[in-house]
Parts: structure tokens; C-alpha cells; sequence
């Protein structure tokens, strides 16, 4: 596309600085994303997100027998779900042999709000195999929009 | 032993001694002999039916609970009984959490009293003293009950979803767990992280901020929870705890159904089922109702009292304090900050570890109370800066707590218990510490030092210059040991 003239002149200035303000806005959104897109994991910590939803916790043998272990205990230490998007943690075991089984769930409320939380393990754990803990949206996720958690910490207790 | 170190902004207020049992058994010795006309109360005490079609006392609640919030909404703001008072007791939706408790030991108890007042407001207005509120078994009623989202309704309001659908946070294996567990530690943060926290979001818009209680849904949402607690405590015969901190830890800040401040401590909560309201029994995961609560006899009702009464043995000690400040003069419009001598090194192994058994609290105990409450109080650690505005859902924000009574109404209400205020308050900030720490935010080797921000309730104080007189700051270090029910 092109504009002849004086007039046209013009019209090329008004659209480069209408490009260079978009794309300022652009870079300054990006900025302000970059600095909320994920949770502070310092430490031992481990970021899920809703691309990498997922951790594993192995269950070691340990001194106390693992099916003695009556919970599962997450500690979500940093969240940051600026649209407070609802979302869930589903607690699974997944055995040596790679059955999987569901031991339970739990939900932030706020979806923005850290916290501790446990859930029943009923006896399921063995040594030898893992537990997960899987970021789930209870809601559809718009494009481009983040969560991101810390969980600071997996433990079983009795 | 089984123990959870579990988070908690635990806002407690010291009581004074020895009164939270006293007015427990000024309650109980009522119930079985004491006045008359308090004994028909009791037996006449409303019921709280669980929702569904076809019920004609479902629908005169529902009817009766329309009026009620009709007629909240019509009350002005400074009107404490008003449906946005009521709501900001508990939070706002932009604004986060106020005075609930979430994620405590006080998450059943303080709900619990919130419903109990809520309720006898609805009562108040309408003019309908036998009226329950009725509570919503989203086990085994996934969607709300048509009432709430009739389009027009008091009782409608803007939702993301109005049924939990197919979770399995609310399924009848899920329950059945959680209702199983003896302990009252893990069994309360069970039902609150998952069937508890999973509806608010999932219900959303409001339901999911601390505003929540704009949506006429969480009061039914509540009272289910509530129901839990009941059906576990008397029907399945799990005990609560018997700790004095827990028992005597009271709430000033409610008001009753003519807007009066009223006094309750969490030790008395366990008793209200009894005697406040009764609940219809319904079917929760596999238990059905093995005890018909609306149909229970004197001796029924005798022993499973002194059974709440006795609690589960839990224990509280306090090992070490540490001075901040005492006898500290301050303007409510100006935040004070003090500097403890006590750093996160003095603290490491408690903070680095999830299993030890002690906390640490911030004990703040006033010389006097104040002569306006028109204001919350949230504590802050390590935030020089802290002010009104600050949110609470900065790293460093550790808890709140608030004054309901003056100087005046202490000073009127001679020897009576439930009108003593209480100006010692306890906050647990070990999540906080363990959050600073962990993050890296407090060095090491830099001292702590706590921020105490007057936030006013309604936008501003009306006293700014009023001056809250501190008697004694100081963090008090102590283990809370928790045992299962021995019988």
C-alpha cells in the first residue's frame, strides 16, 4: 500500500508513530508480564505452571513404613494467578509396577492464596513408587494468561 | 502421635483465665437445669434443614432467607447487621480476607459463631425466630438448589458455575476420607482445603475473593461445612480439642440480631448444635445418619455434652518469650513499628523445618481499650513502610484482629463474662516467617521487627488522633502438641 504526496507523507508519519506507541505498549505489557509470570521459588522449591503442571515426589523407604504415612503434605509457598483463575491439585500415587492411583485433592482459595494442605494417602503409598501433584484449572484458561506456583515443599506424615 | 504443623494465621485473643470454661458451663448448666424458659428454647431451637425440592420447610427457609437478605441489603453500611458489614466481617472481594479464619484452628469455630449471629440477624428482621438456615449437601445435591439462581432473586448472583458437577472434591469416596479422620487438626484442614476451598472457586466471581459472603450461597456453602463439623463431632463421636488456648481464644467482633456486640469463645462453639440450632441429618459420603439429631432425648443429649465438653487432649506451652516493646503510646493514623532482639537465625530450625511442633506468635496486649472501634487492626513483619493501604496479601502480612468493644461499654458492664473485652491478642506469624525466610526477603542477621497498622473499617477513622495505648509486645515461642481422641 502506498500514498502519494504531502498527504502521504503524512499518513506514513502517523502510522510509524502509531506503530512505535504500539509496540511501546507492547514492550511495556511484556515487561509487566515478565515481572508477575512466575512464583518466587527460591530454595528447595519446585515452579509449577500451566505448561509444566506437574511434580513428582519419590516415596523413599524410610523408617517408617510408607503405607504408615496417613498424608500427603504440599506446602504452596507463592502463587501468582493475577486473574485468579480457580485452580486444583490432584494428589495421585503412580506404584513401581506404574499403576496410578487418586488419592485426592485440594483447592487455593483465593486461587491466589498460598497455603498448607494435606491429603489422605488411605495406606496407599510403597516404597519405590512416586506421588504426583498436578496444577488442574477448574475453569478454561484464556490464552496467554499465567499461573505459576511454588510448592515449597512434598512431605508424608503420619 | 499424630500432629500437623499446619499454617496458620491463627488470630487468637488471650482470654481471661479460667473464663472461657466458665461460660461454658454458665451455658451447660442451663441446658439441663437451669431456667425453664431457657430449657424450651433450647428444645425448641431451630432447625437447619438440608436443601431440596419439595420440602415445604425448605421452602418457607428459603422464603424467610430471601426477606432476610432483602432486607440486610436495605440497611445502611453503619448499620453492623447490613449485608456489606456482615460480608466485611469476613473480607471484600478486592481486598482479601479480614477477620475470617482460614487455614487455623479456629477455621470451624470462627465460621461457626459467624453463621450462629448471621443467622439470628435473619431471625431479628424477619420477625421468624425458628428460622435455620438451610445448608447446601453439594455431596449429594451437585447443584444449587433453584432458589439460588431463580433470575431476579435476592438469592441469585453473578457465578462462574452454580453446581460443584462431577469434582471429586465433594464425592462420597472423598467425604467418606475426610469424615473418617479422628483428628480434629488434619480432619479441619481437610475439609477445608478440599471440599471447602474447591466450591468457592469453583462457584467463583465473589464466592471465590474474600468477599464471598456477597453471594447469598455462602451462607448455605457455610452452613454445609458446619454441618461436617457436627455430624463428625456428635453423630460419629470425634472429639475437638480440649486446649485452653483453643477454648478460650474469643471473638468480640460480631454483633447479635439488633446489632448488639456480642462475646464468644471458640469452647462454646462445640455446644451450639445443642443448644443454639439443631441440624437436620442428612447422608455424607458412606455415613448415613446414625443419630437423628432433631430427635434426641435428654440422656442423648446429656452425654454426647459431656463428651464435647471433655474434648481430645491437646496442649499448648509457651517455652520462650521475647520482649518487643511495652508501654508504647501511639496514634491510630500513624503505624508503629518496634524492633525485636530476634532474627531468622535464632529461628532457623524451626523455620527450615515443616515437622517441628513449635510456632511463634505475636502477643500484643493493650493497656486499655480504645474508645472508638471503628477500625481492624493487621500486623506486618519486617515491612517498615506498612500502612492502611498496605494488602494483606503482601509476603510480610501476618494476621489481623479487631476491638469490638470501648471503653465505654467495658466500663458499663460491671462483672458480667460476656461483657468483659478483652485487649490481648495473639497472631501466629511462624507462615509468615517460614514465607520471609524462605524467599530470601529477611536476611539472616537482620533483627524482626513488626508493624502494627489501624486500617480504618469504613474508609476513615473517626478519631484518627486517638491513641492506643500498648502495655506489652513481645513473641512468644511455643509447641502445640495435638493427640487423637483417646476415648
Amino acid at each position: 500500500m502506498s500514498f502519494p504526496g504531502r498527504t502521504g507523507h503524512r499518513i506514513r508519519q502517523r502510522m510509524q508513530l502509531l506503530l512505535v506507541t504500539l509496540c511501546l505498549h507492547a514492550a511495556c505489557a511484556g515487561v509487566a508480564a515478565g515481572g508477575h509470570e512466575h512464583a518466587s521459588c527460591a530454595g528447595s522449591g519446585h515452579r509449577l505452571s500451566l505448561a509444566a503442571p506437574t511434580l513428582e515426589q519419590p516415596v523413599e523407604a524410610a523408617s517408617v513404613a510408607a503405607s504408615e504415612q496417613a498424608f500427603v503434605r504440599v506446602v504452596v509457598a507463592g502463587v501468582v494467578n493475577p486473574q485468579r483463575i480457580p485452580i486444583s491439585f490432584v494428589v495421585r500415587f503412580h506404584a513401581r509396577d506404574g499403576k496410578a492411583g487418586y488419592l485426592g485433592s485440594f483447592s487455593l482459595f483465593p486461587p491466589d492464596n498460598p497455603g498448607t494442605f494435606i491429603v489422605a494417602t488411605g495406606g496407599k503409598l510403597e516404597a519405590g513408587g512416586r506421588v504426583s501433584i498436578t496444577l488442574v484449572p477448574l475453569q478454561p484458561v484464556p490464552a496467554m494468561q499465567v499461573v505459576s506456583v511454588c510448592v515449597g515443599s512434598v512431605r508424608f506424615i503420619r | 502421635m499424630n500432629y500437623l504443623d499446619q499454617p496458620s494465621d491463627m488470630n487468637r485473643r488471650v482470654f481471661v483465665k479460667g473464663l472461657g470454661l466458665v461460660s461454658l458451663g454458665l451455658v451447660t448448666s442451663a441446658m439441663f437445669g437451669g431456667c425453664e424458659q431457657l430449657i424450651k428454647d433450647i428444645q425448641n431451637r431451630p432447625v437447619r434443614r438440608y436443601l431440596r425440592t419439595g420440602s415445604p420447610e425448605v421452602q418457607h427457609a428459603l422464603d424467610v432467607y430471601r426477606e432476610a437478605v432483602i432486607k440486610m441489603r436495605a440497611l445502611p453500611d453503619s448499620d453492623p447487621r447490613s449485608w456489606n458489614a456482615q460480608a466485611a466481617l469476613h473480607g471484600t472481594v478486592s481486598g482479601g480476607f479480614n477477620l475470617c479464619q482460614h487455614g487455623t484452628v479456629h477455621f470451624f469455630s470462627w465460621h461457626r459463631a459467624y453463621l450462629l449471629y448471621f443467622e439470628r440477624i435473619c431471625q431479628q428482621l424477619t420477625g421468624e425466630k425458628s428460622f435455620g438456615l438451610p445448608y447446601w449437601n453439594w455431596n449429594r445435591y451437585p447443584a444449587m438448589h433453584p432458589a439460588f439462581t431463580a433470575a431476579g432473586s435476592a438469592l441469585d448472583h453473578p457465578r462462574s458455575n452454580t453446581t460443584v458437577g462431577s469434582n471429586a472434591a465433594f464425592n462420597d469416596p472423598t467425604m467418606t476420607t475426610i469424615l473418617s479422620d479422628a483428628n480434629f487438626i488434619t480432619f479441619s484442614s481437610q475439609l477445608e482445603g478440599t471440599p471447602h476451598n474447591t466450591a468457592h472457586v469453583i462457584i467463583g466471581m465473589d464466592m471465590g475473593t474474600g468477599g464471598s459472603p456477597q453471594d447469598p450461597i455462602f451462607w448455605a456453602h457455610h452452613c454445609m461445612v458446619d454441618y461436617c463439623w457436627a455430624k463428625w463431632n456428635i453423630e460419629l463421636h470425634n472429639d475437638n480439642p480440649s486446649d485452653p488456648t483453643w477454648i478460650n481464644t474469643t471473638w468480640n467482633h460480631f454483633v447479635d440480631g439488633n446489632g448488639n456486640p456480642v462475646s464468644i469463645s471458640a469452647g462454646v462453639t462445640p455446644l451450639l448444635p445443642l443448644l443454639s440450632y439443631r441440624y437436620e441429618s442428612s447422608r455424607v459420603g458412606d455415613f448415613a445418619t446414625p443419630l437423628d439429631m432433631l430427635r434426641l432425648s435428654a440422656q442423648q443429649a446429656k452425654l454426647i455434652e459431656a463428651r464435647i465438653r471433655k474434648g481430645a487432649p491437646v496442649r499448648f506451652d509457651i517455652r520462650r518469650r521475647v520482649p518487643i516493646a511495652a508501654n508504647v503510646t501511639l496514634r491510630l493514623d500513624r503505624p508503629v513499628s518496634r524492633q525485636a532482639r530476634l532474627t531468622t537465625t535464632d529461628l532457623a530450625a524451626l523455620l527450615e523445618s515443616d515437622a517441628r511442633r513449635e510456632r511463634v506468635f505475636l502477643n500484643v496486649d493493650y493497656a486499655q481499650q480504645p474508645q472508638a472501634n471503628d477500625f481492624f487492626v493487621r500486623v506486618f513483619i519486617n515491612l517498615p513502610d506498612a500502612n492502611a493501604q498496605t494488602p494483606t496479601s503482601d509476603i510480610h502480612y501476618a494476621g489481623s484482629y479487631a476491638f469490638f468493644g470501648t471503653q465505654a461499654t467495658s466500663d458499663d458492664s460491671g462483672d458480667h463474662p460476656s461483657h468483659h473485652h478483652k485487649t490481648d491478642f495473639i497472631i501466629d506469624v511462624t507462615q509468615t516467617l517460614k514465607r520471609l525466610h524462605r524467599n530470601g526477603v529477611v536476611r539472616t542477621d537482620q533483627p524482626l521487627a513488626v508493624q502494627i497498622v489501624a486500617v480504618p473499617a469504613e474508609g476513615k477513622f473517626r478519631q484518627p488522633a486517638m491513641p492506643l495505648m500498648l502495655k506489652n509486645v513481645g513473641f512468644l515461642i511455643a509447641p502445640v502438641h495435638v493427640r487423637a481422641s483417646d476415648g
